[in-house]
């Protein structure tokens, strides 16, 4: 995209505004209905865990492990992911963590393990004088303690106010204003989308759509930081649209995409995860930047031009300049 | 500066470079016998999403874990077996006692509205305390109903402390040379009518626990101050005010901590970089002076360490595709700038070296790698080399107006400097909000501003220097900059 591309969507801003409005309507309908999807280690978990001693765990863990395994795809257990719990000297465990188990075949499957464990570690069993005991419990914990989330808003906010107005002070007032608002506006919108996506929400996605946010400050500043070393004689629209640090943006925007693709392709699927919001969040920042900030600028330009054509009009000149034209 | 001049200066630079990439990246080997060489990267602590981390168990007084039952109703036999057996009851994964004087069962076997109400309360506190110690990840978990799993990042160097000192609850007290203090035998009188918090507070490289007296506690403090000893005498001998949790004294106040004017008391002496042992003493102490619990927990045993939940693999293959990132960002300037990006990927390298060891070594606290930090150092990364081909833009642009490279090149950088101040300003102060702000985000700000800080050396300063030094070694100016002039004059 160039700036000849900005030409044609500036002057439809007020839409790309709306979408964001509708998706964050509908982010917060989704998750009043559907809650929201927290990662795999948090919420209601089943588990199953078993402990032995420390020997066992050294040496014999992989045949307990085969055993488990084959007895969870009997039940039709899907394991979440495992706690290799380990402590030296004395008792080691293995939890295994579920995925929607339900009690029935959670109790199945630890009475099939233990009768596993009583067979083999009887006299002239393949386990015999290893003591091995066999629980399940379930497990609910705090998805992100709601002070994390109250806070985490509280800053997005003044983290705008500030930057807002130190671009207040450098470029005027209403670019101070735009400034505030198309961080928050970035940060607002990529939790939306997360959140309507069903990825799963964890504290690393406070830090996405917290890097999100700076990244749309970035691209605002780049934008009217070459507004004004743009030329004298562009004004209005021109200057709003060959201002808008295109290039510089989808420069970042690709450097960082990049980047997060390899992390996402090459890592697991967590790091996939937390890769897929970041990408998320870069992508809003540069949506808001492109779209939403040229329209709300050549507002602001087309009023400030409108004040300088009012001045000029008056007739009113300075005294120096006054005193250049008569030399 | 000279051509010799500048060629010998980087050759120094560029041997600088690979030693400390080398210092920070270079693959962990055997150094002999016993000793290792590893790299700073491998030495990060890891977030428990990278890293994993210990857990322990929090079981209320009156409630034990189905192993621990079998296990002690295996060692029973006949009549003892069956007392035991009759002493608990089995709520799924757990064993409540059925005594009614423990408070957790009633007469008719039912959990009492007491305990259920209390054990809510101190499950939210238990989480409180735990997001008051700052880690990136944690997690309190509520295991059937009526006991806690809670981990934290293997990033905790003091483990076995945080997990005990957190889990106490019971009533305070302030005890002079083992007897109650008069004030607390006053009928109303508690504890938190003498003291209104404790903070952690640091002065002349040594952190303390700062205990603060309300006005009644000053008098308290006045009366007895003369009477305790100097924190040099034998501690056996010794006369202090203890502040006792359940009877166990948990700080003990010598005549020197006593701050003049007797409004404050600074024990715990400790050197700041054990700071993080203070906190964990005055969030529980804080928590207990402000809250009443009816139950408590049993002392914590077993502390079980866990591996990545997701892979211990992550972590290698976290580090490859970062390598395969800075690769690019070393190449593609090159490739896009010509020889002026040979600067851009000096930048990069001295970037990865500062950030590499700032993340390391800037502070003795707890400071961890995660998923955050990755973003972080690739977004620095990014704003850096796009500032520096902003730059090359705006250098091409004052050459095409006819000016000489060195013109050019001064032209370029006055007309681009605010707008890299007014990035990085921007993002130093977004960096400094989110500093404070708590919630987790305190390590990653830290970060951030790392490098926020070290973009903004190299950009304004750094990089300005190599590329002044880059250029007076290059034979031709106008190949360094891949720029093309109708007439070749040569300008020096």
């Amino acid at each position: 995209m160039t700036n000849k591309c900005i030409s044609k969507t500036i002057h439809k801003g007020l839409w790309f505004s709306i979408i964001v409005g509708v998706v964050l309507v509908l982010s917060i309908v989704f998750s009043v209905i559907f809650g929201v999807n927290y990662a795999a280690n948090v919420g209601d978990d089943k588990t199953l865990t078993v402990k032995m001693e420390t020997f066992f765990y050294d040496n014999k863990l992989e045949e307990l492990e085969d055993a488990c395994k084959d007895e969870f795809d009997k039940q039709g257990l899907k394991v979440n992911y495992t706690y290799y719990g380990e402590m030296s000297g004395m008792n080691c465990e293995v939890m295994y963590v579920f995925e929607n188990a339900s009690d029935e075949k959670l109790q199945s499957a630890k009475a099939e393990i233990l009768s596993l464990i009583d067979t083999n570690t009887a006299d002239g069993g393949v386990w015999h004088g290893y003591v091995m005991r066999v629980t399940t419990s379930s497990e609910n914990a705090n998805a992100i303690p709601s002070s994390y989330t109250v806070k985490a808003t509280i800053v997005a906010v003044v983290l705008s106010l500030v930057v807002g107005i130190y671009v207040a002070i450098r470029y005027g007032v209403w670019k101070g204003v735009i400034a505030c608002v198309a961080p928050l506006m970035a940060m607002v919108f990529s939790a939306s989308i997360i959140v309507l996506t069903r990825i799963p929400f964890t504290t690393s996605v406070f830090y996405a759509v917290a890097v999100g946010g700076l990244l749309a400050e970035v691209f605002t500043v780049l934008t009217l930081s070459k507004m004004r070393g743009a030329d004298e004689n562009e004004k209005g629209e021109q200057l709003v649209v060959n201002g808008v640090a295109c290039k510089e943006m989808l420069y970042i925007g690709l450097a960082l995409g990049v980047a997060l693709l390899l992390v996402g392709v090459i890592a697991t699927w967590p790091v996939r995860w937390f890769a897929l919001c970041a990408l998320i969040a870069l992508d809003t920042a540069l949506y808001v930047n492109l779209f939403v900030v040229p329209y709300a600028l050549l507002i602001v330009q087309k009023c400030a031009d409108k004040k300088a054509e009012s001045k000029t009009a008056s007739g009113y000149v300075g005294a120096q300049k006054k005193e250049d034209s008569k030399e | 500066m000279g051509k010799k001049k500048s060629v010998v200066l980087m050759v120094l630079l560029t041997i600088v470079i690979v030693v400390l990439c080398a210092l920070v990246a270079f693959p962990s080997v055997p150094l002999g016998e016993i000793n290792r060489w590893s790299p700073i990267a491998e030495r990060y602590d890891f977030g428990a999403d990278l890293g994993g981390g210990y857990y322990t168990y929090y079981y209320p007084q009156g409630v034990i874990s189905e192993t621990v039952y079998v296990e002690n109703l295996s060692a029973l036999e006949g009549e003892e077996a069956d007392e035991y057996e009759d002493s608990y009851k089995k709520f799924n994964g757990l064993y409540l006692s059925t005594d009614v004087d423990d408070g957790v069962l009633n007469a008719d076997g039912e959990v009492t509205e007491t305990f259920k109400t209390e054990f809510e309360k101190l499950a939210k506190e238990v989480n409180n305390r735990f997001e008051k110690k700052g880690y990136s990840a944690y997690r309190v978990a509520v295991v059937d109903d009526y006991a806690l799993r809670v981990e934290v990042p293997k990033s905790e160097s003091q483990v076995s402390e945080v997990f005990t000192q957190l889990s106490k609850t019971g009533a305070l007290t302030i005890e002079k040379g083992g007897e109650l203090v008069d004030e607390l035998k006053e009928e109303d009188v508690t504890v938190s009518d003498l003291i209104s918090g404790f903070s952690v507070a640091t002065k002349y490289k040594a952190t303390y626990l700062s205990v603060k007296f309300t006005s009644k506690g000053k008098a308290m403090v006045s009366r007895v101050k003369s009477e305790l000893s100097e924190s040099s005498a034998g501690s056996e001998s010794a006369t202090t005010l203890d502040i006792k949790l359940d009877g166990a004294t948990v700080v003990s106040i010598y005549k020197d901590a006593i701050v003049s004017g007797n409004g404050e008391a600074r024990p715990m002496a400790l050197d700041q970089t054990e700071g993080h042992r203070i906190e964990t003493y005055s969030i529980m102490l804080n928590s207990v002076l402000d809250n009443e619990y009816e139950i408590s927990f049993s002392d914590v045993s077993d502390i079980r360490t866990f591996s990545p939940i997701y892979g211990s693999a992550v972590v290698t293959l976290l580090y490859i595709a970062l390598g395969v990132s800075l690769l690019l960002a070393l190449v593609l300037p090159i490739v896009k700038m010509g020889r002026f990006g040979v600067v851009s990927a000096y930048g990069t390298l001295s970037y990865f070296i500062v950030a590499g060891i700032c993340f390391k070594y800037i502070t003795g606290g707890v400071f961890e790698f995660s998923l955050g930090t990755v973003f972080v150092f690739l977004a620095g990364l990014a704003v850096m080399n796009v500032l520096q081909m902003q730059l090359y833009g705006a250098i091409k642009k004052e050459f095409d107006l006819g000016k000489t490279v060195e013109s050019s090149v001064k032209g370029a950088y006055k007309k681009t400097i605010w707008g890299v101040v007014d990035v990085y300003v921007v993002l130093l102060l977004a960096g400094i909000v989110l500093l404070f702000a708590g919630a987790g985000l305190f390590t990653m700000a830290l970060q951030a501003i790392i490098c926020i800080v070290t973009g903004a050396f190299c950009n304004l300063l750094w990089l300005r220097g190599i590329n002044y030094t880059l250029l007076s070694a290059s034979k031709d100016k106008f190949k360094y900059f891949r720029f093309v002039r109708e007439d070749d004059d040569d300008d020096e």
